[in-house]
């Protein structure tokens, strides 16, 4: 199977359970950043708790992908980067109530506002590519992120 | 604090340790990290005539809408709809739409600057152990709790 077919079947899968847990609705994030709805926050949590230890073991017994590589797992060391476009992010993220993948599964669902947030995703995402500077770049792509400014 | 009253809704039980699981998926058989906001960067280079870099993104991004809505059948299929939650029925529609393309743009911009989004560093890149996602989780877990609770006593709990 090459990387397309299992991008379009993980994608499947990642779209279907955020979809059955209601991450397409603006209350579910909602409720979950007021703090009166905790599921959301496990949700994350026991993703990790069951990916973490996997992708640890797969690491140290020297796992191969179907192309005979090795597993490229990015470890970035903390940036300022990872505070302060989060904190851009986080903002953006409690007015929609909504994330990346929730946004498509909005319009993927037929709530037609989901439309706006993937523009202004699309409009945001160019416009911090467009202001990075090339010393940026060569960093986001040594750390294998081709992360944009 | 609470949990969700749906008696529909997906628990968290059995929806978090499935995301896990296509997290390690994507990483075993493809090597990529799941995360869906470098998507929407390589879309928006596409409408602008730019070459697609990385095609498995495309395809992510593809299978992420049909997966969402081969699940909505389950109740009842896709419903076209202008509704908006309880923020929906508390703005009208122009301003909503204004409000949710704002919010999109700092999102997009907040992401692509952190290198990722809730799922690039919330599930992924802490699922690698990675001290860059770790921070970047908790500075937008906090910033949006802390946002959420403004706009809460802002709108008069109504929000």
């Amino acid at each position: 199977m090459n990387e397309k077919v299992v991008a379009l079947l993980v994608g499947i899968g990642f779209g279907a359970v955020l979809v059955a847990a209601r991450l397409n609705e603006f209350d579910t994030i909602h409720k979950m950043l007021l703090l009166q709805e905790l599921d959301v926050f496990l949700l994350m949590g026991s993703a990790i708790a069951t990916a973490a230890p996997i992708l640890w073991w797969l690491r140290r017994s020297h796992w191969r992908t179907p192309s005979g590589e090795d597993l490229a797992v990015p470890v970035e060391p903390v940036q300022r980067k990872h505070v302060l476009g989060a904190v851009v992010f986080g903002t953006g993220w409690a007015l929609t109530g909504a994330c990346p993948a929730p946004a498509l599964l909005m319009a993927a669902t037929g709530t037609i506002m989901g439309l706006p947030i993937m523009t202004g995703l699309m409009l945001g995402a160019s416009l911090c590519d467009s202001v990075a500077t090339p010393a940026d770049q060569r960093m986001a792509v040594a750390a294998g992120d081709r992360s944009g400014c | 604090m609470g949990f969700s009253t749906d008696p529909d809704r997906l628990p968290w039980f059995l929806a978090g340790p499935a995301i896990g699981l296509l997290v390690v998926a994507l990483y075993a058989f493809a090597n990529k990290r799941l995360g869906v906001t470098q998507s929407y960067a390589q879309l928006a280079g596409a409408v602008r005539g730019r070459t697609i870099l990385d095609e498995w993104r495309s395809w992510l991004f593809a299978g992420v809408a049909a997966g969402g809505l081969l699940a909505s059948f389950v109740t009842g299929g896709p419903r076209l709809s202008l509704r908006y939650g309880a923020l929906g029925e508390l703005v009208p529609l122009p301003v909503l739409a204004a409000l949710l393309l704002v919010g999109g743009a700092l999102m997009g911009f907040g992401a692509r600057w952190a290198g990722g989004c809730t799922s690039g560093h919330g599930i992924s890149g802490n699922s690698g152990l990675s001290p860059g996602s770790f921070i970047a989780t908790a500075s937008f877990m906090a910033t949006a709790v802390i946002v959420t609770f403004a706009i809460h006593f802002l709108t008069g709990r109504a929000l």
